[in-house]
């Protein structure tokens, strides 16, 4: 009886866990379908993550709870009936059922878990997933987008959005498929064709970054006068004041005025 | 055991052929008596005179070493002229009464054309195939095993019949019906019956003991829950589709189609019923346990058109 329970089960865990497989194939492909229209469209691959998501979790119930004995048999026509019987009747002892068992161990064992793989789609799957993997890269790479549709959605969200695939894949792996990554090794690409060859440099207008065109209203400036101020005024500061006690504060007054008509006569 | 199995189809296999040599077509009656016999039930015969049906079941009792009896069904016939009676007999000038068994007292009794035989003689063949013993006066005396009764009736001519009430039909596992042969298998059986003389002589395949054990293990062939749920469902549907039927079958139909179908899977040389040995064996099951409606009628449906429509 437990053999039979026993070869029961294997052949269940075989088809459960092909089923696993299957669907999550499915959701890679899915996430990266969505993941490439996200990187088009410049919005953030993290996205792409929920249909996947959305898909597996049925499939991961179905395929633990739903799989039943029938699933096996529609795969393998020959144990058709067998496995259900064999499985209802375990707990008989009689001879008619032992022979099943006996039948059905024996077909069982003729079964083999690539029964439930469609080779033929997983190959497609697996090269569908590949060539999507290498268009997503070489769209990150070369910054190939249908606009930013960040606009479209309210500020806020549009910032969740983030930089999208194409953005974060473009920082990774921009000049590498340019040359432009040389520049790390090798510094400036323009220093390292010179060597230490000399060159004179004259900018020119021309060449100039700066255009005198741009600025308007300017003010005129007379550049002719002197710089030495007209008027010089002092004013006592309060903490001065504070020091200073008042019989002698008349006389640095005086001192002061003297001083100040002194250089109005010089100036005069 | 597996060889069990293997040897039973090559059993029945060499039986048919055997049937072959005397009766032109009819697979599908033989096989349907031989299931009937195998679930240890009884049969309905429905055919039009000339259809070898008397033939067909003597063939299959001289191929299982089964004593054989026939019944002429009349309007007149009485309970004992089936169960038997006690006569009087003389010995040593003592008389005394001995019963005299009758031609119940068989293990494959034909009972041709059923339904012009009277209700009561209807009953006291009924009591023999339900309790395998017949009563007379006061004493009840056993048949012998296996019993089988094969009961035939006319589609035609129905005036001065006595039909089968609903439960009297029910109590037989099978409704088989015959049908005329094609034109090859017309010609064949010209042939064969107007050169030769004599019928082939038969040697028994299977003996008493080899059908009773072949009996027990029908019943222990082991039927999948889905089988059991797919049978009760499809019986549950015949009550309840009134578009078409006016009374359904009975849990007698679930029980009788499952046994059925074990005695199929086996002949198949199966020991597990498909879905394929429900299909088959519906139509005789339930073709004689349902009653149309006058809508199905009026539609031309016979009964196997119903089933078809409950099998879908």
């Amino acid at each position: 009886m437990d053999n039979i329970i026993d070869a029961l089960r294997e052949v269940r865990r075989s088809l459960v866990l092909t089923r696993l497989f299957n669907r999550f194939t499915n959701a890679v492909l899915i996430f990266l379908v969505f993941a490439l229209i996200l990187t088009i469209f410049k919005l953030s691959w993290k996205f792409a993550l929920i249909p996947p998501i959305i898909y597996l979790l049925p499939g991961i119930y179905n395929a633990f709870i739903k799989t039943s004995y029938k699933d096996i048999e529609d795969i393998v026509p020959d144990l058709e009936w067998q496995l259900r019987t064999a499985a209802d009747n375990a707990e008989k002892q009689d001879e008619v059922v032992k022979s099943l068992k006996n039948l059905v161990l024996k077909n069982v064992k003729n079964v083999r878990s690539s029964f439930f793989f469609d080779e033929k789609s997983l190959v497609y799957k697996l090269v569908a997933i590949g060539c999507l993997s290498f268009i997503i890269v070489l769209i990150g790479s070369f910054h190939v987008n249908f606009g930013d549709f960040k606009g479209i959605f309210p500020t806020g969200f549009a910032n969740k959005l983030g930089k999208g695939a194409g953005g974060i894949l473009g920082e990774n792996f921009a000049g590498v498929f340019d040359g432009k990554n040389d520049r790390g090794i090798y510094g400036e690409e323009s220093v390292v064709e010179l060597g230490n060859e000399e060159i004179n440099l004259q900018i020119t207008p021309e060449n100039s970054l700066f255009d005198p065109s741009s600025l308007n209203n300017i003010e005129n400036y007379d550049f002719t006068q002197s710089g030495v101020l007209n008027e010089i005024g002092a004013s006592p500061d309060q903490s001065y004041e504070d020091r200073i006690k008042k019989e002698e504060q008349e006389l640095i007054r005086t001192y002061l005025n003297k001083l100040a008509e002194y250089s109005n006569k010089k100036k005069q | 055991m597996e060889k069990v199995f293997t040897d039973v189809k090559e059993k029945f296999s060499d039986i048919f052929n055997q049937t072959s040599k005397v009766i032109v077509g009819q697979t599908d009656v033989l096989k349907q008596i031989v299931i009937s016999i195998l679930c240890d039930s009884n049969a309905l015969l429905e055919g039009y005179p000339g259809l070898a049906k008397t033939l067909s079941v003597r063939t299959l009792a001289q191929l299982m070493d089964l004593k054989f009896s026939r019944i002429q069904g009349t309007p007149d016939l009485m309970p004992s002229d089936i169960t038997g009676t006690y006569v009087l007999e003389e010995h040593d000038g003592k008389r005394e009464f001995k019963f005299q068994p009758g031609p119940v007292f068989a293990n494959i009794v034909l009972f041709d054309e059923v339904n012009r035989a009277s209700p009561r003689t209807h009953s006291a063949i009924l009591e023999a195939m339900q309790e395998k013993q017949v009563t007379v006066g006061n004493k009840t005396f056993k048949l012998d095993k296996p019993f089988f009764v094969l009961a035939t009736m006319n589609p035609i001519e129905m005036e001065g019949t006595f039909s089968l009430s609903e439960a009297q039909a029910d109590r037989f596992l099978f409704k088989i019906k015959t049908d005329y042969p094609s034109i090859e298998e017309e010609l064949d059986i010209v042939n064969r019956y107007t050169e030769l003389l004599k019928d082939p002589s038969m040697k028994p395949i299977l003996t008493k003991d080899n059908i009773f054990k072949l009996q027990d293990i029908v019943r222990k062939v082991p039927v999948a829950n889905d089988i059991k749920k797919m049978v009760v469902e499809l019986v549950n549907k015949s009550r309840k589709s009134k578009e078409l039927i006016e009374y359904g079958a009975s849990p007698r139909a679930s029980i009788g189609l499952i046994l059925a179908a074990k005695a199929n899977a086996l002949l198949n040389g199966r020991n597990y019923v498909t879905k394929e040995d429900i299909t088959e064996m519906a139509f005789p099951v339930l073709r004689h346990r349902i009653i149309l409606n006058f809508e199905a009628e009026r539609n031309n449906f016979k009964e196997d058109d119903v089933v078809r429509y409950l099998l879908k």
